[in-house]
């Protein structure tokens, strides 16, 4: 350690080794009366004042590792348990679940690095108030003055309105554990509020799934093994669901063929049998022409159209009368040949899968794109069969008691009386109290600027956020910045100083899983995983509704009754308050701690979704029709819809990275290293058009805004497309892909999520090389 | 020998304040025997405001107040294995941060009041062993506050303050090591 250490220094290095010696050097200090001469009136504590147990912790159980299960909360598709390594009140290591089969004992690197997430040093330790938004001139607060700042904003609020709709709420996907739905319920104790509703991620193909089958629900991933043909269409799990590979390899093992469609020449793509690079947006185009071969070819399965379908006779007559293969194959780019013999070989598997991709669905016309896919899929008889089905997502498994979420206004609440729609996907209704005169006001989630730039009486005057880096996972970034300049307060919940913490005036810190009790389900496979609190919440974190409970506390001691939050909550009581027979019965558990040993699958009476052909549609088949789509302003049948224009020369798609999620991970050195700048990928025919070589610095601009970094040449684009990925880098490196991306609508998503979706991928852009 | 004990304890207190005040009233303590003479702080805030750009947050901190990150060749994680050998020695003088946990143990505000501790105890009582502590505590806060140092002189907008007060922890490391090598 040091280069002219002492004999005295070399003593204790040779005592530190072992816990006999520590002890018998202690045992010393206490015989020769050393021990007592230490004044103790420091920041460390001696064991004497403190009593024995306070010290024994650090002379016990030396090399054990306790183990704790944890789940990985981030939006992911995986959703894998962790198994947690303590040593001594440390997170050593983590490793995946071994009980889960689909987690199958490993993490991907982003999950593996977790320790470095809870332990980086940049994490956000302590309540602190910025002077002046964006100075980075931080103070350091207690907790008290923290809750007092917000409690009188609140209460002001209500007294100046008379309504508190002036407090708005913005959360979504940084953590999934269902006790985190209590910020919602923080919110409902305070009384009606504004709630920015939807989903940025994927409700056009939610809305589009209901219309078709009365709900969104996948197959078991696990069961794609027994598929025979399977379409990854515009999915990427190689990147964004690595433990749904294994699943598709085994497919492919078992003599299955694998065809990727995606614009983009992925890793998932390389890995299939045969890769379709589509235009974006055509997807709806495309399988109407696989749809009018079938139907030329006698491919149908009109004996399962006849039985479990609704409106088939009219949308096969809509094709034959609108749609040709030649036409559809033209719109999306493919040989019609090509396009043909894919269909046939679809058709003629059995059973045959589509994986239906986030990304195809986030277009203008990325619902209506979805329907078509949806109906390739039935009208060749594959919904409703292990190995087969549209698989989009499911909340099947989501059946919780949402107890921290479901909070009744304070007596007298007053709020708005205009229609109000679902709140998200998770929504389960159990909230809404059908006799309440009042609700909250929603927003669109995807607009929030313009949506916080237009509102009126009241206006946002405190905007809570949670889960969520807005400023850099929200669309039109410069926008987002201008209107929270008319917010009066802006309180945000996080780990890290991210883009949105730089804009907030109260940053309160939070815990990562690990230092958190909560239960976690997938949207994507059927496992149950148990979240314990496995170490200490470091500094003064504290999790979602341990800071509504102390808001609460506060809120009532100044004005009683003003929120009904409870006050005092343990977490782990919470959580257990969470779990239902339902629950139980469906997973096979007696108790939430059979999870202790291990996660747990939900019993599924067939690995297949719509497995009885009994759809939660209002006639109870597939609806090729759906009355509902069409009362809700788009077409009853999936017909063609056009994709949006293009307002600059080159589409820019802003996909998932592989080292990060949204903006969570890529902050972490791990990928950092991995990963260490933003690039813009650029086909070489377009580089060279625009006299751009591998490295330059080149800026990348729409109506929208512009950002400067690195090209790096690719044949993997379309030379008609760049492509950048979002990520969040760290506070080193100002990145933001939604510089770019506008909040121009998808067509669907209000149906079922309380908003429509955003067309992510249908913007375009310009590049032009800069100087370095 | 003891001349210096005040000033560890001071230095404790200030890379361990959180706010204004608590930086002032420890600078105060350091001020009065600091030679050179610490700079005269007209604006309490912007000290404020840098220390905790330098050690707390906002952003990637620009010198983590942590013996690991210097010592585990590992910059950018906390509780490394040189938090966990420090928490072994706090644990042989039967000492035990409170904050266990929470706030690492290789925080340099703990390090610097084990030292403090150990060198008041020592003003009383003779102990070989207490020695012994004393000099491992000194080598090892040698062997990481000079980076440490370094990168609060080389943070850009850093307050004059901070580098003076850490000119003071420079100097109080090498007074003790001279006195502990006689
Ligand atoms: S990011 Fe996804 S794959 Fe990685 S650990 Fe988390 S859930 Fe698993």
């Amino acid at each position: 350690m040091h280069e002219s250490k002492s004999s005295g220094a070399k003593n204790i290095e040779l005592a530190l080794g072992s816990t006999l010696s520590r002890r018998s050097f202690l045992k010393i200090l206490m015989m020769t009366g050393a021990a007592a001469a230490l004044p103790s009136t420091g920041l460390l504590r001696s064991f004497s004042q403190e009593g024995p147990a306070f010290g024994r912790a650090t002379f016990a159980g030396l090399g054990a590792y306790q183990t704790f299960r944890n789940a990985c909360p981030r939006n992911c598709y995986d959703t894998c348990g962790i198994v947690s390594y303590v040593k001594d009140g440390v997170l050593e290591f983590v490793e995946g679940e071994p009980t889960s089969t689909y987690t199958d004992g490993g993490l991907c690197v982003k999950g593996y690095a977790y320790p470095r997430t809870v332990y980086s040093p940049d994490r956000i330790k302590y309540p602190m108030r910025q002077i002046g938004r964006g100075s980075g001139n931080w103070e350091r607060i207690s907790w008290e003055e923290a809750l007092d700042a917000i409690s009188g904003k609140i209460l002001e609020i209500k007294e100046k309105d008379g309504s508190l709709l002036g407090m708005a709420l913005t959360k979504y996907s940084g953590n999934f554990g269902i006790t985190h739905y209590g910020v919602e319920g923080m919110l409902s104790s305070l009384g009606y509020t504004t709630r920015f509703v939807g989903t940025p991620c994927w409700p056009a193909g939610i809305d589009a799934q209901n219309y078709d089958m009365g709900n969104m629900w996948c197959n078991d991933p696990e069961d794609m093994v027994q598929a025979k043909y399977i379409i990854v269409w515009g999915a990427n799990p190689a990147y964004c669901s690595v433990h749904s590979l294994k699943y598709i390899y085994e497919a492919k093992k078992r003599g299955a063929k694998v065809v990727v469609i995606d614009p983009v020449l992925t890793q998932t793509a390389v890995k299939g049998d045969e890769y379709w690079q589509v235009k974006p947006g055509s997807d709806g185009a495309l399988a109407l022409a696989m749809s009018r071969h079938l139907i030329d070819q006698g491919l149908v399965n009109r004996d399962w159209a006849a039985a479990n379908g609704l409106g088939y006779d009219e949308y096969e007559a809509y094709i034959k009368a609108n749609v040709t293969v030649e036409w559809g194959a033209e719109q999306a780019g493919l040989p019609v040949d090509v396009v043909k013999r894919v269909a046939e070989e679809f058709a003629a598997a059995d059973p045959a899968t589509i994986w239906i991709g986030y990304g195809m669905q986030r277009h203008v016309n990325g619902g209506v794109n979805v329907r078509a896919i949806d109906a390739l899929v039935a009208m060749t008889g594959n919904v409703g069969k292990p190995g087969g089905g549209a698989r989009y997502g499911h909340l099947f498994t989501w059946g919780f008691n949402y107890n921290a979420m479901v909070q009744a206004a304070p007596e007298g609440s007053v709020g708005y009386t205009g229609a109000t729609g679902p709140k998200g996907e998770f929504d389960t209704g159990q909230g809404a109290d059908a006799t309440a005169s009042y609700t909250d006001r929603t927003f669109n989630i995807n607009k929030i600027g313009q949506e916080i730039l237009d509102a009126q009486d009241p206006p946002v005057r405190l905007l809570w956020i949670a889960n969520k880096n807005v400023v850099s996972q929200d669309f039109d970034k410069n926008k987002i910045v201008k209107a929270f300049e008319k917010v009066e307060m802006i309180v945000a919940v996080d780990l890290f100083f991210n883009p949105t913490v730089e804009q907030a005036d109260i940053v309160l810190p939070t815990v990562t899983p690990f230092e958190d009790w909560t239960v976690n389900v997938s949207y994507w496979h059927y496992w149950l995983h148990l979240n314990e609190q496995a170490i200490k919440p470091l500094f003064e974190t504290k999790s979602d509704i341990e800071i509504a409970s102390a808001l609460s506390a506060v809120l009532n001691a100044k004005q009683p009754g003003s929120c009904t939050f409870p006050q005092n909550i343990d977490a782990k009581e919470m959580m257990i308050k969470e779990f239902n027979d339902g629950i139980y019965q469906l997973f096979g558990i007696t108790s939430w701690e059979d999870l202790r040993k291990g996660a747990a699958k939900a019993k599924l009476p067939s690995s297949a979704s719509w497995s009885d052909l009994k759809f939660a549609t209002p006639s109870g088949k597939y609806e090729f029709k759906s009355e509902i789509a069409q009362t809700n302003g788009h077409t009853a049948l999936p017909e063609y819809k056009a994709g949006r224009e293009a307002y600059a020369p080159l589409r820019l798609l802003t996909p998932h990275a592989k080292h990060g999620l949204h903006s969570q991970f890529q902050n972490l050195d791990w990928m950092h290293d991995l990963n260490p700048e933003p690039l813009v990928y650029v086909h070489p025919q377009t580089a060279g058009a625009k006299g751009i070589v591998d490295g330059d610095t080149v800026r990348v601009f729409n109506p929208t805004g512009e950002v400067r970094l690195k090209a790096q040449l690719t044949n993997n684009v379309p030379a008609d497309t760049l492509l950048m990925y979002e990520a969040w880098f760290s506070a080193k490196n100002t990145f933001n892909v939604n510089l770019l991306v506008d909040d121009v609508s998808s067509d669907m998503g209000a149906y079922k999520t309380g908003s429509p979706g955003v067309a992510i991928h249908d913007q375009f852009a310009d590049i032009e090389k800069v100087a370095a | 020998m003891i001349a210096q004990t005040p000033s560890l304890r001071s230095l404790s207190r200030f890379f361990f304040a959180a706010n204004a005040a608590e930086l002032q009233n420890a600078y105060d303590g350091l001020a009065a025997e600091a030679t050179p003479p610490l700079p005269v702080v007209e604006e309490w805030k912007a000290v404020e405001f840098s220390f905790n750009r330098l050690f707390v947050g906002p952003r990637t901190l620009q010198a983590p107040p942590y013996a690991s990150i210097y010592l585990d060749g590992d910059d950018t994680r906390l509780m490394g294995a040189s938090t966990s050998r420090v928490r072994q020695l706090y644990a042989m003088l039967g000492l035990a941060s409170p904050w266990q946990n929470q706030i690492p143990d290789d925080h340099l505000a703990l390090e610097l009041d084990a030292l403090w501790q150990i060198e008041q105890a020592l003003a009383s009582v003779s102990s070989p062993q207490l020695e012994d502590a004393r000099a491992y505590l000194i080598a090892r806060l040698q062997a990481w506050v000079p980076a440490f140092v370094g990168r609060i002189q080389a943070a850009p907008q850093v307050h004059p303050a901070i580098v003076a007060v850490a000119g003071a922890l420079t100097r109080a490391l090498s007074t003790v090591d001279h006195v502990a090598a006689c």
